[in-house]
């Protein structure tokens, strides 16, 4: 038997055969080939039945020679529902704004996050960020990447050791390790050793090559 | 008589070769599944559908099926399958 699931696409019809020897018609058109389905009786001289849309021009010849009426009563299928969702295009835009919406919203920067910063970092950080673009609202796809951003950041802000960027759903998240700077030692003038105590003995190495003892 | 005489050849062909006798003699070939579905191959064509009385043509003579809320899930040339309750399926010889 033929398999009947591509019937939905191709489209098909529900058509009430009326008047005697409905049942004539039947035999008619199944020996012309049509493919028939889902036969139904109603009251005493009418047949429902489906049949294939590509096949209504074969009904038509067989027709003339029949003596009943038909009536289409339902299209069915892919094509039907096509010329509907064109009728009712408002729902289709619809639909299609919803799923640009979600898109385009989810895609968005919608939360930056600084950790580990001193408030004079975070805001060299923020400040860097506004300029290369970074701001709530921004769209994903006109931002630079993490690496990029990393890579920005850490040159051009001097008091950052490292700076982790991740992008977590719509959010940015800055780990700051910042550079930890000896003090810097005073400088001073050439001046003299002295002893602390009295007879003690100093060695010093001033120069690699002379060695005073005192 | 000729034709006598090609279906008593027709009959000792199958019964010597053991070939099917539905391919041979034209005979409907009746599948059941319980009683909801009835598949017959063979047949000739339809002559009456209600909605509790289905009658085939046959090659000779006629099928008659007695049930309930038929519905004929498809119909071919040659092959018929039909789904409700069915209670009796009868054999009318001409």
């Amino acid at each position: 038997m033929k398999n009947q699931w591509t019937n939905y696409y191709t489209g098909y019809v529900k058509v009430k055969a009326y008047g005697k020897g409905a049942e004539r018609l039947i035999n008619m058109l199944t020996r012309r080939g049509l493919h028939i389905w889902d036969v139904k009786r109603v009251g005493s001289e009418a047949l429902i039945f489906h049949m294939d849309i590509r096949d209504i021009p074969k009904l038509r010849q067989v027709m003339r020679k029949s003596d009943c009426k038909v009536k289409f009563m339902q299209g069915k299928g892919f094509p039907f529902l096509m010329k509907r969702v064109m009728k009712n295009s408002g729902f289709l835009a619809g639909m299609i704004a919803f799923l640009l919406c979600i898109f385009v919203l989810s895609n968005m920067v919608w939360g930056i996050e600084v950790q580990d910063a001193k408030p004079a970092t975070e805001h060299a950080i923020r400040k860097e960020l506004d300029k290369m673009g970074v701001k709530i609202g921004k769209v994903q796809f006109f931002v630079d990447d993490v690496d990029t951003i990393q890579r920005k950041l850490s040159d051009r802000i001097g008091a950052l050791t490292w700076v982790g960027v991740e992008l977590k759903g719509t959010t940015y998240h800055f780990r700051v390790v910042e550079k930890r700077q000896p003090k810097e030692v005073e400088k001073t003038s050439p001046q003299n050793l002295v002893a602390s105590k009295k007879r003690s003995s100093l060695i010093c190495s001033l120069k690699k090559d002379n060695l005073l003892l005192m | 008589m000729a034709r006598n005489w090609g279906k008593k050849v027709k009959q000792l062909m199958t019964k010597t070769m053991d070939l099917p006798q539905d391919v041979m003699m034209d005979l409907p070939r009746i599948t059941m599944i319980g009683q909801l579905h009835i598949y017959i191959e063979n047949h000739r064509g339809l002559l009456a559908f209600t909605d509790s009385e289905v009658r085939l043509m046959l090659k000779n003579g006629q099928l008659l099926i007695k049930g309930n809320a038929f519905v004929i899930k498809t119909i071919l040339p040659e092959e018929i399958m039909l789904e409700g309750k069915i209670d009796k399926v009868y054999f009318i010889n001409e």
